[in-house]
């Protein structure tokens, strides 16, 4: 019985530790996360000696983007020999891990690519402190880098929802997209012209639809709803216009126009656009670079959004930010100023098809899909300002993201009705605005 | 002074291991502990809670769903994967013909990363696109939804689990086997007794040690079960399969609540540790039925 009983406490200490490291192995004290300053000085991070700097940039890649960047950092050591560049190249769904993980662990890079600055505001560089506030007037309203008067990050490029479509199979329909805003179409009207192709073509779904959050927002938007209200202090979620969004997304599944392999298994829908098979993919304009090398076996091209009761899209985008506790702070805001003049910021935008938020470079000369780019404009202009708002209020949305997305997919398989689930996100979009201002 | 030197040499011995579960896992399990007291987004100051977390895992519907999940889950896979790996051991321990060339056949699935196993039975199972599917319409059958209903996905993991394990544990219940004296066979053939006798009254009885073994092992393997599923369901359909550890990252690394986060995989330790002092308790600690 004794040896029993030494047996078990064996076992159970080691569970304990199997069972928890995976969750505190990541974890560091925040007494250790507020020395950060003084290990990263430590650590390597900063290369000195001789005025020569190190800068690390934490990256991700919508497809190959990193190169074009690199060629960037080239040119710019050839005007400042003394700096160093190193690319972390990180998957985005690992890229706030990894910095927060760097952040705690006293490496902080000394720059970032985000697209998301809210749990990381009290770790980055204020750029006005640098750089002057006049450099916030380079960039177009749009995406949000001003947070309690203090300059985060510098907008890089800007993205909107979109949709593209397989130009081949409504060829194949004799069907075409609408060509100006007068003809954009209604939901309705898109759904008779779906069956129209889904019916004369090759391709077997109507619609495949990213499965995140912000992408289904663009749905409730143009229904005329809103997670908040105007002035962002309460929920606005619980309303008919929303109701109505939820169960027209619903009843896109339940009609068998989008495959339920999306939002209630792991397909990738970018997958499944390019395998042919579905006539057209919510997603957005930073799909641009990766379907024109990725996509030969047949035609597509972007339209513009259909409407509800209005018209509406929903922005994004990239910033590049200055790391805290870096000790080249100064040289990372340099490059930034340095990146963000028009004619570097040209340079990159063009290679990759991006859309740039800086002045100067709202009409660039694209190579390819010039007309995208005018239909990414009208969906953004026809937007309001309630999207932008909302999802640039960073600290809410990092707290109901992934309950909106994962309520939504309860809803979808029949779990929640769609009440319950309007209820659940009203109560906790209260709760995370309470969390906010207490 | 020499038998202080005696007594303190297993000690020293065991000194280098201790330091490294003591830096990689006694403290920040410890850690944990300590973290889910508080509430913290991983990154800025913590803020001391209490017992808060805990009182709040009780109405957390989405914790509930993940625990009774987890354990439905288990229930399913753990005498799946025990039972298939029994008996290929048992064909395999037979005078069978090419029983090595079988045996590093069942045994090759163990040594794929489970994500590749994940994403490989994706492609096969795939609702709309997958392989199997694609053969099943073929025939002009309707496609099954493997991962995108609810039971089936339950089900369709269990089966994938348990495939990519069972050759594991088959190869502890062929040295489980093989330890076991022929003399006690022999002997029951001459008595008469039939395979599933000896099964029953011989073999069972004296593979309890492994067997317990196999148990907790594989208890502890599924209850923590989490790349594989995440590749291939991704939790879904709607939460369905997402479980335990699923779960806890997605509150520390997706909501950012790691103190949350921390007090969910107390209790998940909690459960394994209950479970296996039950599976000891079954077992009388794996100690061979003296009769």
């Amino acid at each position: 019985m004794k040896k029993l009983t030494k047996f078990l406490a064996i076992i159970a200490i080691l569970l304990t530790t199997a069972a928890l490291a995976a969750c505190a192995g990541a974890e560091t004290p925040a007494g250790q996360a507020a020395q950060t300053g003084q290990t990263a000085q430590q650590s390597g991070q900063v290369a000195a000696e001789n005025g020569a700097v190190h800068l690390q940039v934490l990256w991700f890649n919508d497809f190959d983007e990193g190169d074009s960047f690199l060629r960037l950092t080239e040119m710019y050591r050839e005007d400042n020999p003394h700096v160093t560049f190193e690319l972390i190249e990180v998957p985005f769904h690992d890229l706030e891990d990894r910095l927060r993980n760097l952040i705690i662990g006293g490496m902080p890079p000394a720059l970032a690519r985000l697209t998301n600055l809210g749990p990381f505001q009290n770790w980055l560089v204020d750029l006005y402190e640098y750089l002057g506030e006049d450099f916030g007037d380079n960039f177009n309203d749009g995406l949000r880098f001003e947070f309690n008067g203090r300059m985060l990050a510098a907008p890089k490029d800007v993205t909107v929802n979109g949709i593209v479509y397989n130009r081949t199979a409504f060829e194949q329909a004799g069907v075409s997209v609408p060509q100006n805003e007068s003809e954009i179409w209604t939901w309705e009207e898109w759904r008779a012209v779906m069956e129209q192709v889904v019916a004369n073509s090759d391709v077997t779904y109507g619609l495949v639809f990213d499965r995140t959050s912000h992408r289904f927002s663009t749905l409730f938007y143009q229904a005329g709803a809103s997670m908040l209200t105007p002035d962002l202090s309460a929920s606005n979620f619980n309303t008919p216009e929303m109701h109505r969004a939820v169960t027209f997304f619903k009843e896109l599944h339940d009609d068998g126009f989008l495959p339920a392999s999306v939002w209630l298994g792991a397909d990738n829908p970018n997958l499944l656009f390019r395998s042919g098979q579905v006539a057209m993919h919510f997603a957005g304009s930073w799909m641009l670079a990766n379907y024109i090398a990725e996509i030969d076996d047949f035609e597509w091209g972007f339209t513009y959004l259909p409407m509800d009761v209005r018209r509406s899209s929903v922005p994004g985008g990239k910033y590049i930010a200055a790391l805290q506790g870096t000790g080249v702070e100064a040289e990372a805001a340099r490059f930034i100023e340095w990146i963000s003049q028009p004619e570097i910021n040209a340079i990159f935008m063009l290679e990759n098809n991006f859309i740039s938020q800086i002045r100067g470079n709202e009409m660039l000369d694209y190579e390819f899909g010039a007309e995208f780019f005018r239909i990414f404009a009208s969906d953004l202009a026809a937007s309001g300002s309630q999207p932008g708002a909302e999802w640039g209020f960073q600290e809410f949305t990092g707290l109901i993201n992934v309950d909106l997305r994962e309520g939504l997919s309860e809803v979808l398989a029949g779990i929640l009705t769609v009440e319950e689930y309007l209820e659940m996100m009203d109560d906790l979009i209260t709760r995370s605005l309470a969390d906010i201002n207490s | 002074m020499k038998n202080l030197q005696m007594r303190m040499f297993p000690y020293l011995m065991l000194l280098p291991m201790m330091i490294i579960f003591t830096l990689y896992l006694f403290w920040p399990a410890l850690n944990g502990v300590w973290i889910s007291l508080h509430s913290w987004d991983g990154l800025n100051p913590m803020a001391f809670l209490g017992l808060t977390n805990y009182t709040q895992l009780l109405d957390d519907r989405n914790f509930t769903r993940a625990f009774s999940g987890t354990m439905i889950f288990t229930a399913i896979t753990v005498p799946s994967i025990y039972v298939t790996s029994l008996a290929l051991a048992i064909m395999l321990t037979r005078k069978i013909k090419a029983a090595g060339l079988f045996r590093a056949i069942f045994y090759w699935p163990t040594m794929v990363s489970s994500i590749i196993v994940g994403l490989s039975w994706r492609f096969l199972l795939g609702e709309s696109f997958g392989l199997v599917n694609f053969v099943i319409t073929s025939f002009g059958f309707e496609p099954v939804r493997w991962v995108t209903n609810a039971n089936m996905a339950l089900f369709t993991i269990a089966f994938v689990t348990t495939w990519s394990l069972a050759g594991y544990y088959m190869v502890m219940l062929i040295a489980g086997l093989k330890s076991i004296s022929e003399t006690y066979y022999e002997a029951a053939e001459i008595d008469g007794a039939n395979f599933w006798q000896q099964f029953f009254f011989i073999t069972l009885p004296l593979l309890r040690p492994m067997s317990l073994l196999v148990l907790v092992l594989s208890t502890v393997t599924v209850v923590r079960s989490f790349p594989l599923i995440l590749a291939l369901t991704g939790g879904g359909p709607a939460g369905a399969t997402r479980f335990m550890v699923q779960q806890i990252h997605e509150t520390g690394f997706s909501r950012l609540q790691m103190g949350y986060a921390s007090a969910m995989a107390v209790v998940l330790f909690g459960v394994l540790a209950i479970l296996t002092i039950v599976q000891f308790r079954l077992n009388r600690g794996g100690e061979q039925d003296a009769n």
